[in-house]
């Protein structure tokens, strides 16, 4: 799905440099028109202006005789004869009186208001024989020419602006081409990194000037964001490990002790077993050695456990000299016993503080299997209790 | 090969006021078209008593513009009062009379006959009246002949009589 709006995406940015484009060179085109239109309507103007004026220079040599002689038939088909050739659109002959020999007209001399206002104005031309004015040639020119010129303008307009937009389509999108896969690349780049948090991505360098320099901050800021986030993993996971682990001996704490055991109980055919353990005559170990001996034996304790645990089985220091350990694929009371059995071994090695002192240390310790239980409570109740028996065998057993 | 100039023609002795200032036109039309190689100013046209026209001729108001000529009434067609002519308008001197004194004039000399309805001898130019109309035709042999240029565009306005070529 967010493929598909990438396309279009991709496409419609395409269509907007295309119609940029376009727009550019349809108004450059018709700004271009219109200046040489103007331009060639004014000088065709001016053309036709000197052309009527031969026009009515000619037509008096051809009636001079005729009018000399008042012969209208003459002038008649002298005038026809012109005005057959589109030469002008009006014109009469008057004599020397003023008064009208002949006229003639274009049949469709309906012309437009527009097309009046280009066409040339109107000549009257003086005929003379033999130095005397004999008579005079009102002329009119013919628009043909004008109305011809800007059908054709109009039509070649039409006809380049069409052959430009396409060509102006194919070329862009020639041109194009080359951007919009860069800016699609970072599009591409940015949705990755947002979505998928890939912050391993970057921008490949464009040949583009401006998208080069836009590619290579992209990437440094890409860079920055990662070293940041890997700096922020690494603080979250201190934060975390300080959450959840005990301080001084690096052992699971209680709250994740707590989670681990309901999270047993919630398992209903889990085979396991917590165990419980409490120091002994811990108090008197801090009261003759002092409580920077007493962590040192805390610590060692808790080493001994972690090393004992491994990847099987999990220790947590509970609070003080209690600890906990849950023990994982235990099958039966007897390997529990025997497990138990080891670890009072393993205590039995006095703890080193200092170099000369030596510290001996012992553990009460109860446990509960997890499927004698249905809560979380009974299971630590009946460590407890375990443990507390344990405690009160050692203490007979040392008086 | 005489060619006719459509023009009108009124029947009967009497001039009417059109046909005066279309005869007036014509002949001061075809004078001013023509030159002599040997005046200078303006041609001398002599009117024979005889014309019907000779009077409008005379006269500058019938075309509303000066006459391109001076004229001169003659009395008799003899030799010696014919000297000072450049060019004559004849009355109803016969063709053959045109042709003689064409003939005995030494300088070049235009003529233009009023009544030569051939117009096959003698006058360069004559003209014909018809449905009120004045026409003219050219009798190009004589026109060869008189050593008077005159104007070809002159010769375009006289239209060919078809009923004559017939």
């Amino acid at each position: 799905m967010s493929n598909r709006a990438k396309n279009s995406q991709g496409r419609s940015f395409q269509k907007t440099l295309n119609r940029i484009s376009l727009l550019n060179l349809i108004s450059a085109m018709l700004v271009t028109w219109l200046l040489l239109s103007v331009t060639a309507v004014m000088t065709l103007r001016q053309y036709e202006q000197n052309n009527l004026k031969l026009q009515a220079l000619s037509l008096s040599h051809n009636l001079e005789a005729a009018i000399v002689f008042n012969d209208k038939q003459a002038i008649d088909e002298i005038l026809a004869e012109s005005g057959r050739e589109n030469m002008f659109s009006f014109a009469e002959v008057l004599d020397n009186q003023g008064h009208v020999i002949s006229r003639w007209n274009v049949d469709n001399a309906q012309n437009s208001l527009f097309l009046n206002l280009l066409q040339p104005k109107a000549l009257i031309h003086r005929v003379y024989h033999n130095q005397q004015v004999i008579g005079e040639i009102h002329i009119t020119a013919a628009t043909v020419l004008l109305r011809h010129f800007l059908w054709k303008s109009l039509a070649v307009l039409t006809l380049s602006l069409f052959v430009i937009s396409i060509m102006s389509f194919l070329l862009s999108r020639h041109l194009h081409n080359g951007l919009v896969a860069a800016l699609q690349m970072i599009t591409d780049v940015l949705h990755d990194v947002r979505k998928n948090r890939n912050l391993g991505r970057r921008i490949s360098a464009d040949s583009i000037h401006g998208l080069h320099m836009f590619a290579k901050d992209f990437n440094k800021l890409l860079d920055e964001i990662q070293q940041w986030q890997i700096q922020l993993n690494h603080e979250n996971a201190s934060l975390w490990k300080s959450v959840r682990h005990d301080e001084l001996t690096s052992l699971a704490n209680r709250s994740v002790f707590r989670d681990t055991i309901s999270e047993i109980i919630r398992q209903k055919d889990s085979r396991s077993a917590l165990l419980f353990m409490d120091g002994n005559k811990f108090k008197a170990i801090n009261d003759t050695y002092g409580h920077a001996s007493g962590d040192m034996v805390l610590v060692e304790v808790a080493r001994r456990l972690e090393t004992f645990a491994g990847h099987q089985h999990v220790a947590f220091r509970l609070n003080g000299d209690e600890f906990a350990m849950l023990l994982n694929d235990v099958s039966s009371r007897h390997e529990v016993e025997n497990i138990i059995s080891v670890l009072h071994d393993l205590m039995r090695k006095p703890v080193s503080v200092n170099h000369d002192t030596y510290i001996s240390f012992s553990l009460s310790i109860g446990y509960a299997m997890t499927s004698d239980v249905h809560s979380a409570e009974a299971l630590f109740e009946m460590a407890d209790r375990n443990m507390y028996s344990n405690k009160a065998a050692i203490q007979e057993g040392n008086k | 090969m005489p060619i006719a100039i459509a023009c009108a023609n009124g029947d009967g002795d009497k001039s009417n006021p059109d046909e005066e200032t279309q005869v007036t036109t014509i002949i001061a039309g075809i004078i001013s078209y023509s030159s002599w190689p040997n005046i200078h100013g303006l041609p001398h046209l002599c009117l024979s008593t005889t014309a019907r026209y000779q009077n409008s001729l005379r006269d500058r108001s019938t075309i509303h513009r000066d006459l391109p000529y001076i004229p001169i009434t003659i009395m008799d067609i003899g030799e010696n009062t014919l000297s000072q002519c450049d060019a004559i308008y004849f009355g109803n001197e016969t063709p053959l009379q045109q042709k003689k004194v064409l003939q005995q004039h030494q300088s070049p000399l235009l003529l233009i006959a009023e009544q030569n309805n051939t117009c096959e001898i003698g006058s360069a130019f004559c003209l014909e009246f018809k449905h009120n109309s004045v026409t003219f035709s050219v009798n190009l042999d004589s026109l060869a002949r008189c050593k008077v240029r005159v104007n070809p565009a002159v010769l375009l306005l006289a239209k060919p009589d078809k009923v004559k070529n017939e």
